[in-house]
């Protein structure tokens, strides 16, 4: 069975956040090149470390990772207004 | 990733070079020092290509680490590239097997068996080859920090 491709936004909630890749690995409990390989959307994480991802960002797992592409987050909140 | 491809390419290659001049040497050919020469620039080759293709790449560090300080990205590759490469190993030593049993029986040299050079070869290979595996069909991105 071929894995789908999940998308995330965990680039630029790691970058709002302002943290290296190092440090989001050392805070989740992975290797730092595991963050890069989730950031360029080329790994499906386990839902173990997608939850962990979401509780440490402070935000739901479905906000963080879909199975289709994301649209920029400025452009869902204008959405919202 | 194509360096690294190439290098695996080189690695192999000197192995292999090696291997067939130690053969040579073990067999008495009059120019035997020729041999020599040949099989331990070989060695010297594998030795060159395998530090920036095993250690600087970190690859052996990924396929020689206890997995549970792998995390599952990492754990899910070594398994691959475990399961691969145990698969391609059987095959080259049946294939070796089969050679040493038709060197033997052609006559072209029977009292040839195992020698030294291959059996460290075979250590070597059996090492490296999850490794190589790893170079080959996935690379190793060079992301930063």
């Amino acid at each position: 069975m071929k894995a789908r491709k999940l998308y995330n936004r965990i680039k630029y909630l790691r970058v709002e956040k302002g943290i290296s890749r190092k440090q989001l690995a050392e805070e989740i409990g992975i290797n730092f090149q595991t963050v890069g390989y989730l950031e360029r959307q080329d790994y499906n994480p386990s839902l173990d470390l997608a939850f962990r991802i979401s509780e440490y960002f402070g935000f739901p797992v479905e906000f963080i990772f879909s199975t289709t592409a994301m649209r920029a987050m400025s452009a869902e909140l204008h959405e919202r207004k | 990733m194509k360096n690294l491809k190439t290098l695996a390419v080189v690695n192999y290659a000197a192995l292999i070079f090696m291997n067939i001049a130690f053969y040579f040497v073990y067999r008495g050919r009059a120019a035997s020092n020729i041999y020599d020469v040949i099989g331990i620039t070989s060695l010297v080759v594998v030795a060159l290509t395998f530090i920036p293709l095993h250690k600087k790449s970190g690859i052996w560090k990924l396929t020689h680490t206890k997995s549970k300080d792998l995390d599952e990205r990492e754990l899910a590759l070594t398994h691959w590239a475990l399961s691969e490469s145990y698969g391609w190993f059987a095959v080259i030593c049946l294939v070796i097997m089969l050679a040493l049993s038709l060197i033997s029986r052609m006559n072209i040299c029977p009292q040839y068996t195992i020698s030294m050079p291959l059996v460290a070869s075979m250590i070597y290979l059996s090492h490296t080859l999850p490794g190589t595996m790893i170079a080959w069909k996935k690379g190793i991105p060079e992301d930063t920090e």
